[in-house]
C-alpha cells in the first residue's frame, strides 16, 4: 500500500521491422505500454527522415492495417455482440486470449456470415409479424364478440360487428374458410358430423337447413362490418345464401369465445417458438460468433499498437510509458521478441525536467477491495503524477466518518448485506455482458455500501446500537441515551455525557483529519521541491503553523468556560509570527515570477517598485481573511458529523415513539419495520454524501492535485 | 416565464427539462445508427436508455408495427410525465404540444377510413396500432376507420368537435372521396394542429407567447419548406388561368400559416416570381402551367438570412438541376437535390432548437422556450428513429434515411397515399 502513484519509467525503443509482428503479440500479452503519439516522440528524438521517408518516420508499419480496417473490424465485432446479446449469451473475454494465436480475419467473410445469420433471423422476424398480426385480427375480433350478450343479428353499440347465417355448397365451404384468412373473421359450420355425413338426407335435421339438393351446410359467419363489401363478394363466389340465424347458433357466444381463445393461445405459442428459434440459430453459430469475436479483438488491438510504431526504412521505433517494477520484465520481451536487436532507451521522469508532471500516465495500484475507495478518488480526480494518492487514507476516514453518523450495528448489517446483494448482482450480469465486473460502477458501488455497512456495524457496536436498541452495552459511549437524554457516563469513556461532548468528538476529529491534509501537502511539496508552496501555500508550513496555534487557543478558551484566551506570548508565537511571515508570500511569490520570467525571455528582471507594496498587503490582509475564515469553517463542517450521527437516533427515538403509541402490535411492528427502512435509506444515503463532501472539501483541498492522465496500456486483459 | 406558480416548481421542471435534453439522441449517435446494417442492429444500438423496450418488443413479435407503437406510447408519456411534474401554468402549453398526437391519430384513422372505404383495400393488419385510449367528445379512432359511410364519417366528425379546430375538413373529405387522394385532408389535419399549438400559447404572458410563437414558427418553416422540397410538384401544375388570388389561396391551401420566417405570403411571391421569370410553358394537353417554383423557394431560403445554404446546392437549384423545370415534378436528380437542402434546413432548425435551450439555461432559467425547444426536438428524435427503423426494414439508402427523418416522414407517407403505420408494411 503507498499513497503515492506508481512510478513510471518511458521507453523509446527501436527494433527491425522484421521483428515488430512478433514483438506487437508479446507486448499485448504483457498489456504493459500506454503509447505515446509517435509524431510527439519524433520531434524529442530528434529522428531524420530515412531514405524514402519525407520527414522523420512515418505513424505506421508498412504492415499495419489502416485505420479503417480497424474501424471495420470494430463494426463486425459489434454486430457479432449485439447477436449474442439478443440470444441472451454472455460476451466472450478477451482476458484469457493469447495474442500468439492470432490469425488474420477476412472482414468480407465475416460479414458476409454475419449477414447469412442476420438473413435467417430477418426471415424468423418476418413470420413472426405474421403471427403477431394473426394474434391482433384474433384479439379485435375476440373484444368484438365479446360486446354481444349472444348472438343476434342486431349490434350492440360501439360494435362494429356483422352477423351472418346462411347455407353453403358442402364443397365450397373450404373455399370459404381459405377467403377469409385475411380478415378477422369467425366461421362455424352447424350440424353434427354424422348430419354431415348424412346431409344428402332431406329433412333429417331441422338445424340443418339443408336445401333441396341437400349437400349444404349451415354456417355461422361473424366478421367486421368494415369488411362487408369484400367480405360480400367472396360469399357472392362461394354461393352463400342467408338465412335467419337459426336458434342452434345462438348460444355459440360462448364458444366462439372459447374457440377464438384457444386460437389466440396457439398464435401467441406460435409466436413465442418462433422468437426462441431466432436465438437458436445463434447459439447454432456461437461457436463461430466467438472465435471471430476474439480473433477480431485481437487483431483490433494489434493494428492499434502498430499504428503507434513509426517507421525508418528497416526499424520502427516506438515509445510509451510502463510501470517502474515492470521494465525489467518489458525490456525482456523486447529482447526477446527481437533476438537482442534492438535499442532500449529508459527515461525516469524524475530525472528529466523537461517531462511535465501532467504528461506522465498515472497508476493507481491498490488491493481489489480498496477499489470503490479508488473509485470515489477517481471521480473527483485523477491525482497527478509524483503527488498523494490518498486511496488507503480515504478508504480509513471515509469509513470512519461514515461510522460516525450511522452508528447502527443492525441498519449496518441491512447496508452489507443490500451491498453484498447489489455487487454479486451486478457482478452476474457484467460477466454476461462480458464487461469486467471492476469497471461496472454500480458493482463498485455495491461494494462501497458493503464497507460502509461493515463499518456502521462496528460503530454500533462501539456504540451498543442495534436497531436503535441498546441490547448490548457500549464499548465506547452510549450514543443513543446522550441523545435520548437519559444515557452517557459509560463504556470506555464514560467523560461523554452530552450532545456537546460528541460535537466536540466530531470537531477532534476534524482537526485530525485537516492536520493530516496539511502533513501530505508537505509531504507532496517536499517531494516536489516545491519550496515556495511548502512554507506559503494555504496547507503548507506557516498555515499549518498557524492552524495548530489557532486550536492551541481554541481549547485553552473553551477549557477556561470561554473566559480566557492564552498569554499574549504564546498567542504572538502561535498564530502572531505566522500571519506575519504570510506578509513575505506575495513578494516572494513576485520576485519568483520575475526570475521565471527573465530565464524564459532572456531579458533582466524589472526592478521593485515601491507603488507594489499596497498591493502586497492588500494581498497578505485578503490572503490572512480567507485563511481564517477557510480553517474555521472547515474544522466547523465535521460538526455535520455529530449533526447526521444524532439526527440518525433521534429519527429512531420518533419511531419508538410512534409505535409504542399504538396498541396493536402488527401496526407497532410495521411503523417500526417502515421506520428502520426510512432511516436505513434516508440515513445512509445522506451519510454517505456528507462523508464524500467532507472529503472533497475540507480534506481533498488541503493536498490533492489533480489533472493527471490515468495509465491506459494496450491490452487484452482491458474492457473493450 | 412569468412565475405565477412556486419557484421550486419551476426550478424543478426546469432542472428535469435541462436533464431530458441532455439525454437526447446526438448527431454521433444517430451516425452510428446510421451504420447499423438491420432493424435489429438499430434496435439494439437504442437498447440502453429510453428506448431499451423497442428491442424486446421487436425479438418477442418481429413486427416494426409494434416497435411504432411504442415509440408513440413513448411520445404519449413524455407528455404525460411533463404534465406531472409542471407548474399549472405550463399545462395548457403541455397539452396543446400533446395534442398534435392525437391529431396524428385522427390522420392515421382518416387514411385507413380512406383506404378501406375509397380504395377499397383490406386494413385489418393495420388497425390494432391504433390506440384505443383516445377520443373526441366520445368519439373513438376505431368508429371513424369503422365509419360505414362517407356521410357517417362526417357526421362523426362533427360529432367529434374536430371540425371546429380543423377548417375545411368535411369539404375536404368530400374533395378525398372524389379525387381519391387524401392528401389534402390531411393538410388541413395539419394545418388544423399546427393552429391548435399556437392556439395553445394564448393564456400565456406576452413575453412568453413571443418565444413560444418563434419556436414553433420555426417549426412550422420547416414542416412547410420539407413538404414543398419532398413534392416539387405541389406548384408544378398551377392551371394557366389562374388568377393571382386564386394562386394565393392555392398557397394559402398547401402551407401551414404561422411560420416564422417564411408566412404563406413569401411562398405566394415565390411561386408568382416563378411563373413570371420563367415565362409560363403552356401545356397543349392540359391546360396547366408547367413550372417548377421550388428554385425560386430555394432562393427565398437562402436571401433570407435564416440559413445560410452551402454554394454547391443553391447553384444546382435555380434552373440548373438536371431535371429541368416543369414536367410532373422535378427529376431524380434534383429531387435528391432539394433534398440535401432540406437536410441542411433541418439540420439549422435542430442545431439552432438545441442552441435556443442552451441560451435559455444561461439566462432567464424560466424560460419557456426551453420547455418549448425540448418538445420539438423530442419529437423529432422520435420521427427520426420511426424513419431510420423503416429504412433499415426497406433496404433503402441513407440519403433516404436522412431525407425521410424528422418532420419530413408524414408527409411523405401522405402524399403518397400511405399510412404512418400502415404504409410501411411490406406489400
Amino acid at each position: 500500500m503507498t499513497i503515492f502513484p506508481q512510478r513510471m519509467k518511458r521507453l523509446t525503443a527501436v527494433v527491425l521491422q522484421a521483428d515488430a509482428d512478433e514483438l506487437t503479440r508479446r507486448l499485448l500479452n504483457a498489456g504493459i505500454m500506454d503509447f505515446i503519439d509517435i509524431q510527439r516522440t519524433d520531434r524529442e528524438l530528434g529522428l531524420q527522415p530515412g531514405p524514402g521517408t519525407p520527414a522523420g518516420t512515418e505513424s505506421r508499419t508498412s504492415g499495419a492495417p489502416e485505420p479503417t480496417d480497424i474501424a471495420d473490424m470494430e463494426d463486425i465485432r459489434r454486430r457479432i455482440e449485439m447477436f449474442l446479446q439478443n440470444a441472451r449469451l454472455p460476451l466472450p473475454q478477451s482476458s484469457t486470449l493469447d495474442a500468439g494465436s492470432l490469425k488474420r480475419v477476412n472482414l468480407q467473410d465475416a460479414g458476409r456470415e454475419l449477414d447469412k445469420l442476420a438473413a435467417g433471423i430477418q426471415q424468423i422476424r418476418e413470420n413472426q409479424q405474421s403471427a403477431q398480426q394473426e394474434i391482433h385480427r384474433l384479439q379485435e375480433l375476440r373484444r368484438q364478440i365479446s360486446r354481444f350478450a349472444e348472438i343476434t343479428e342486431t349490434a350492440p353499440p360501439g360494435s362494429y360487428l356483422d352477423i351472418q347465417a346462411g347455407t353453403i355448397g358442402r364443397s365450397r365451404y373450404n373455399s370459404l374458410v381459405n377467403g377469409l384468412k385475411t380478415f378477422p373473421a369467425y366461421v362455424h359450420r352447424g350440424g353434427s358430423d354424422t348430419e354431415r355425413e348424412d346431409v344428402s338426407s332431406p329433412g333429417n335435421s331441422p338445424g340443418s337447413h339443408r336445401s333441396a339438393d341437400s349437400a349444404e351446410y349451415p354456417v355461422l359467419l361473424i366478421f367486421l362490418n368494415r369488411d362487408a363489401e369484400r367480405i360480400g363478394q367472396l360469399l357472392d363466389r362461394v354461393g352463400w345464401k342467408t338465412i335467419d340465424i337459426p336458434p342452434e347458433f345462438r348460444g355459440m357466444r360462448t364458444k366462439a369465445l372459447e374457440e377464438l381463445d384457444q386460437k389466440i393461445k396457439e398464435a401467441e405459442k406460435r409466436q413465442k417458438d418462433l422468437a426462441s428459434s431466432a436465438g437458436k440459430q445463434v447459439e447454432e453459430r456461437r461457436s463461430w460468433l466467438e472465435e471471430t469475436w476474439q480473433n477480431l479483438r485481437m487483431n483490433e488491438l494489434f493494428s492499434t499498437m502498430q499504428n503507434n510504431y513509426g517507421k525508418t526504412r528497416e526499424t520502427v521505433v516506438f515509445s510509451g510509458w510502463i510501470p517502474s517494477h515492470r521494465s525489467r520484465e518489458t525490456a525482456e520481451i523486447i529482447e526477446k521478441a527481437s533476438e537482442g536487436r534492438c535499442f532500449l532507451e529508459w527515461t525516469a521522469p524524475e530525472q528529466d525536467t523537461s517531462i511535465s508532471k501532467e504528461q506522465v500516465p498515472v497508476l493507481l495500484e491498490h488491493n481489489r477491495a480498496l477499489l470503490p475507495f479508488q473509485w470515489l478518488v477517481e471521480n473527483y480526480s485523477i491525482p497527478r503524477y509524483g503527488s498523494i494518492d490518498p486511496t488507503v487514507l480515504v478508504t480509513a476516514t471515509y469509513l470512519l466518518m461514515f461510522g460516525l453518523m450511522f452508528g447502527d450495528a443492525g441498519h449496518g448489517a441491512v447496508l452489507m448485506l443490500a451491498g453484498i446483494i447489489i455487487h454479486l448482482i451486478r457482478k452476474r450480469s457484467a460477466r454476461k455482458s462480458g464487461k469486467f465486473p471492476t469497471v461496472d460502477t454500480t458493482a463498485k458501488l455495491g461494494e462501497l455500501i458493503t464497507w460502509c455497512g461493515g463499518a456502521a456495524v462496528i460503530m454500533g457496536i462501539l456504540f451498543g446500537s442495534y436497531f436503535g436498541n441498546p441490547w448490548l452495552p457500549p464499548l465506547w459511549f452510549d450514543y443513543h441515551g446522550i441523545v435520548a437524554g437519559h444515557g452517557g457516563g459509560s463504556g470506555a469513556a464514560p467523560f461523554i455525557t452530552s450532545i456537546y461532548d460528541i460535537l466536540g468528538v466530531t470537531i477532534k476529529f476534524g482537526i485530525g483529519i485537516i492536520g493530516i491534509g496539511i502533513l501530505l501537502n508537505c509531504i507532496s511539496r517536499f517531494r516536489a521541491g516545491d519550496w515556495f508552496h511548502l512554507i506559503f501555500d494555504h496547507g503548507g508550513l506557516l498555515a499549518g503553523w498557524f492552524y495548530a496555534g489557532g486550536v492551541y487557543a481554541g481549547f485553552r478558551f473553551v477549557q477556561s468556560g470561554y473566559a480566557v484566551l492564552p498569554p499574549a506570548g504564546i498567542l504572538l508565537g502561535t498564530i502572531g509570527i505566522p500571519l506575519l511571515l504570510f506578509a513575505a508570500k506575495a513578494p516572494t511569490e513576485f520576485i519568483i515570477k520575475q526570475r521565471e520570467s527573465a530565464r524564459s525571455s532572456g531579458f533582466a528582471p524589472s526592478s521593485f517598485r515601491l507603488s507594489l507594496i499596497p498591493n502586497f498587503l492588500m494581498d497578505w490582509i485578503v490572503e490572512l481573511l480567507e485563511l481564517f475564515t477557510s480553517y474555521l469553517s472547515n474544522t466547523l463542517s465535521f460538526m455535520r458529523i455529530a449533526g447526521l450521527g444524532i439526527a440518525h437516533v433521534s429519527l429512531m427515538i420518533a419511531f419508538f415513539q410512534i409505535a409504542g403509541s399504538i396498541s396493536s402490535t402488527i401496526g407497532s411492528t410495521a411503523v417500526l419495520i417502515l421506520g428502520n427502512a426510512v432511516v436505513i435509506i434516508l440515513e445512509g444515503l445522506s451519510a454517505g454524501i456528507q462523508a464524500l463532501r467532507l472529503h472533497y472539501y475540507e480534506f481533498f483541498s488541503k493536498y490533492f492535485c489533480g489533472s493527471g492522465r490515468v495509465y491506459h496500456p494496450i491490452s487484452l486483459r482491458r474492457n473493450t | 416565464m412569468r412565475l405565477t406558480g412556486s419557484p421550486i416548481d419551476y426550478s424543478y421542471i426546469n432542472a428535469r427539462i435541462h436533464g431530458l435534453i441532455s439525454k437526447l439522441l446526438t448527431e454521433e449517435q444517430f451516425a452510428g445508427i446510421d451504420r447499423a446494417g438491420s432493424v435489429t442492429e438499430v434496435l439494439h444500438l437504442l437498447r440502453e436508455g429510453p428506448y431499451s423496450s423497442l428491442a424486446e418488443i421487436y425479438n418477442a413479435t418481429g413486427d416494426i408495427k409494434m416497435v411504432e407503437r411504442e415509440l408513440f406510447g413513448h411520445h404519449r408519456r413524455v407528455f404525460i410525465n411533463l404534465t406531472r411534474h409542471s407548474p399549472d401554468p405550463l399545462k395548457p402549453m403541455i397539452a396543446a404540444f400533446a395534442a398534435e398526437l392525437d391529431f396524428h391519430i385522427l390522420k392515421t384513422s382518416l387514411r385507413l377510413w380512406f383506404d378501406q372505404s375509397i380504395r377499397k383495400r383490406s386494413i385489418s393488419d393495420f388497425i390494432s396500432y391504433i390506440p384505443d385510449d383516445i377520443t373526441w367528445n366520445g368519439i373513438t379512432p376505431q368508429a371513424i376507420i369503422n365509419a360505414r359511410s362517407r356521410d357517417t364519417l362526417k357526421t362523426l366528425l362533427t360529432q367529434s368537435g374536430l371540425t371546429a379546430d380543423i377548417p375545411h375538413l368535411l369539404e375536404e373529405i368530400d374533395t378525398a372521396a372524389s379525387t381519391e387522394r387524401l392528401f389534402y385532408t390531411e393538410l388541413a389535419v395539419d394545418r388544423g394542429s399546427c393552429i391548435q399549438l399556437l392556439r395553445g400559447t394564448e393564456t400565456l404572458g406576452l413575453r412568453d407567447r413571443t418565444i413560444l410563437t418563434a419556436i414553433i414558427g420555426e417549426d412550422i418553416d420547416a414542416r412547410n419548406l420539407t413538404r414543398v422540397l419532398r413534392f416539387p410538384e405541389l406548384f408544378s401544375r398551377i392551371p394557366a388561368d389562374w388568377t393571382g388570388t386564386e394562386i394565393s389561396d392555392y398557397v394559402q391551401k398547401v402551407i401551414i400559416p404561422g411560420g416564422s420566417h417564411f408566412p404563406s405570403k413569401k411562398f405566394t411571391e415565390a411561386v408568382l416570381k416563378s411563373l413570371s421569370r420563367r415565362g409560363s410553358r403552356r401545356s397543349s394537353e392540359t391546360g396547366e402551367t408547367a413550372t417548377d417554383a421550388v428554385p425560386e423557394i430555394i432562393t427565398m431560403v437562402n436571401s433570407s438570412g435564416y440559413i445560410s445554404l452551402d454554394a454547391e446546392t443553391v447553384s444546382a437549384s435555380p434552373g440548373k438541376g438536371p431535371g429541368g423545370p416543369g414536367g410532373g415534378g422535378a427529376g431524380g436528380g434534383k429531387r435528391r437535390n432539394y433534398l440535401e437542402v432540406l437536410l441542411q434546413i433541418d439540420r439549422h432548425l435542430q442545431n439552432h432548437l438545441l442552441e435556443s435551450a442552451r441560451r435559455a439555461k444561461r439566462g432567464d432559467p424560466f424560460t419557456i422556450g426551453t420547455l418549448a425547444a425540448y418538445l420539438i426536438l423530442k419529437e423529432r428524435e422520435i420521427a427520426r428513429i420511426q424513419s431510420l427503423v423503416n429504412a433499415k426494414y426497406y433496404g433503402l439508402t441513407l440519403m433516404d434515411i436522412e431525407a425521410g427523418s424528422s418532420t419530413g416522414t408524414r408527409e411523405r407517407n401522405a402524399a403518397e397515399g400511405r399510412g404512418g403505420t400502415e404504409g410501411r408494411a411490406r406489400q
